[in-house]
């Protein structure tokens, strides 16, 4: 249902997303999915009104390149995915430690799926 | 000089006119008749079916079948409109003017009297 | 380092509506850095979005920003409408098409009140406002309230609208523009508006798009880019071409809003015309299913939702990525080299929404 998406590697990422910034597309988004063992991250791409989409497969606990020294606005998405999901993102140009949005008392990656017991409310 | 003009006629044309406010307690705006104000209940109608609390939104009615009560946080309301329109017997009614303040924060219990069928409201 | 101060900028300040703190890092009178912090405004939405089933959160999403409500139902109804396979109605389509150019014009008449209430020129921001009870006044009457108007339902619209009611927009559209008339000459001529916004917070059309801004930020800056000529609703059937400034500062941001403002006018009148009879709301059937990316041009530009379902009523997944979020790394590089005196016209000029962009 989502048209034009690519399956990139985490080690590829900065490579395609640097051939990408020299097309001119424009950076529209980072979306992050909690995919059970792993997390899905799709980057949305603007060329001239048509998306383009990259997705990455980011197993739980490794480190995440930033994309942000090609794409200075990669600061705002990738910090939400420190927020909501507990994503380590390697450096990215501004870093809020995981409090972009949240503040020191909230729940901690609210968005990353917990065990909940079976036919439970949700 | 033509901006003095202007001016005297900007001027001129505010003081025929009178100001563009309301005097509001003194003089209100007439409700428009699709106005969303509060949810009410005809609690006569009701059946305890429960689809209203099952597609609320905002999770601020409870039905109680065994009580035969019908419960309402006018406070957690957000005044959408959905349970007048999934309701199948229409007990529940949509009214144009705002609930008046109140000084407690008590939900609203609609209690439905077994045998002849006479409501009546509760807190 | 020496020479250099931090002033903080909000979160509390005039010119922001909402709480937005910008650090600058000063050398004398000039910005050197700007650093936004967030987060005063973070509700958890996207999280409580998991909860609740698809129909229920057509409320909720309407519920993530107070000015641009009807465009956020409306994008989240055509991801899901995009996932179940379901074809919205001709007349169902003008209708949101009606009512998104109403909300446009809302919030665009409130920012122009705003902006010149920045500048300290009240009777012109009173002006705006008064303007704009026109279209809040019309939002009530067609749908119950004046800024979450919950027209939207997944499928179509919640609400028909008579005839005479379509009339009776149409007359306040004239009323509307006779009163726009009467303030569009000072925005476009006033020497104080002029020293304030001229050559402000310049950002070229290279940086625009690689700081990936959106709406009347990036159409300002020469790109002619509008989510309207994706032709969702009903934007593909009427004549519609986006208002393109070519300056880049803080005056062209003002006219490409200025433009849309009257340019709105014109689709909602196009719209009444061509308005074909029908149903509005179809009956959905099914549960949603994969995953679906839908957008729609807001006042402040480009929104984006994705939906990811499993079949389930709840959903899996919902992300919002509202315009403002996508302006703060321009306006980060506008302030760059600004004079402190000049941040707050330059800050407002993005027409931040702190609330939605927060969640």
């Amino acid at each position: 249902m989502i048209p034009d998406v690519t399956q990139v590697g985490v080690e590829q990422l900065l490579t395609v997303v640097q051939g990408l910034a020299e097309e001119g597309c424009r950076l529209v988004s980072i979306t992050g999915v909690d995919a059970g063992d792993a997390f899905e991250l799709l980057y949305h791409f603007d060329r001239e009104l048509r998306l383009t989409h990259l997705r990455v497969r980011l197993p739980k606990g490794q480190e995440l390149p930033s994309i942000s020294r090609i794409y200075f606005c990669a600061f705002v998405p990738e910090n939400e995915l420190q927020d909501f999901f507990g994503i380590r993102v390697a450096n990215p140009v501004i870093d809020y430690g995981g409090h972009m949005l949240l503040a020191r008392e909230s729940p901690e990656t609210p968005l990353v799926k917990r065990e909940r017991p079976e036919g439970a409310e949700r | 000089m033509s901006e003095v003009f202007e001016m005297l006629r900007v001027l001129s044309a505010n003081l025929g006119r009178g100001p563009a406010t309301r005097r509001y307690p003194a003089e209100k705006r007439a409700i428009f008749p699709s106005s969303r104000g509060r949810i009410e209940s005809v609690i006569e109608n009701c059946i305890f079916c429960g689809v209203c609390q099952k597609r609320c939104p905002a999770d601020c009615i409870v039905v109680n079948k065994a009580e035969r009560t019908w419960n309402l946080d006018p406070y957690q309301c957000i005044v959408c409109g959905v349970c007048v329109e999934v309701c199948p017997t229409k007990a529940i009614a949509m009214r144009t003017e705002y609930r008046k303040p109140r000084s407690e924060r008590t939900p609203l219990t609609h209690h439905q009297e077994p045998g002849p069928r006479e409501g009546r409201v509760e807190g | 380092m020496p020479g250099q101060s931090v002033i903080p900028f909000g979160p509390q300040h005039p010119v922001f509506p909402e709480p937005l703190q910008l650090r600058l890092v000063m050398k004398e009178e000039r910005v050197l850095e700007a650093v936004p912090a967030l987060g005063y405004m973070h509700r958890g939405l996207e999280k409580l979005a998991e909860t609740k089933d698809y129909a229920q959160n057509v409320f909720l999403m309407e519920r993530v920003c107070g000015i641009c409500s009807f465009m956020h139902s409306l994008c989240y109804c055509q991801a899901l409408e995009d996932l179940m396979g379901i074809e919205v109605p001709p007349r169902a389509r003008y209708l949101r098409t009606i009512w998104a150019e109403l909300g446009r014009l809302q919030s665009h008449h409130l920012w122009l009140g705003l902006l010149a209430d920045a500048f300290g020129f009240e009777s012109l921001f009173m002006e705006c406002w008064k303007n704009r009870e026109i279209v809040m006044d019309l939002c009530e009457a067609t749908t119950g309230n004046r800024v979450i108007i919950s027209g939207n339902a997944v499928g179509g619209c919640r609400r028909d609208l008579e005839p005479s009611v379509l009339k009776e927009i149409g007359r306040r559209m004239d009323d509307l523009e006779r009163g726009l008339d009467r303030v569009a000459p000072v925005f476009q001529d006033d020497p104080l508006i002029k020293q304030r916004t001229v050559g402000t917070g310049i950002i070229t059309r290279e940086e625009v798009i690689r700081l990936g801004a959106v709406g009347p930020v990036l159409r300002a800056s020469g790109v002619a880019q509008d989510m309207r000529q994706l032709g969702y609703a009903a934007y593909g059937e009427l004549d519609f071409r986006p208002v393109v400034e070519t300056g880049g500062d803080s005056y062209s941001r003002l006219m490409a809003r200025l433009g849309e403002t009257y340019q709105a006018i014109d689709l909602v009148r196009q719209a009444l015309r061509r308005i074909p009879e029908g149903e509005v709301l179809p009956k959905v059937k099914g549960r949603p299913e994969g995953e679906a990316v839908s957008r729609v041009e807001q006042p402040r530009g480009e929104l984006l939702y994705y939906v990811r379902a499993t079949g389930k009523p709840q959903l899996d997944r919902v992300r919002v990525r509202t315009p403002t979020l996508s302006n703060i790394p321009p306006l980060v590089r506008m302030l760059e080299g600004c004079r402190l005196s000049d941040v707050p016209v330059i800050a407002l000029s993005i027409d931040s929404c702190v609330s939605c962009t927060e969640r």
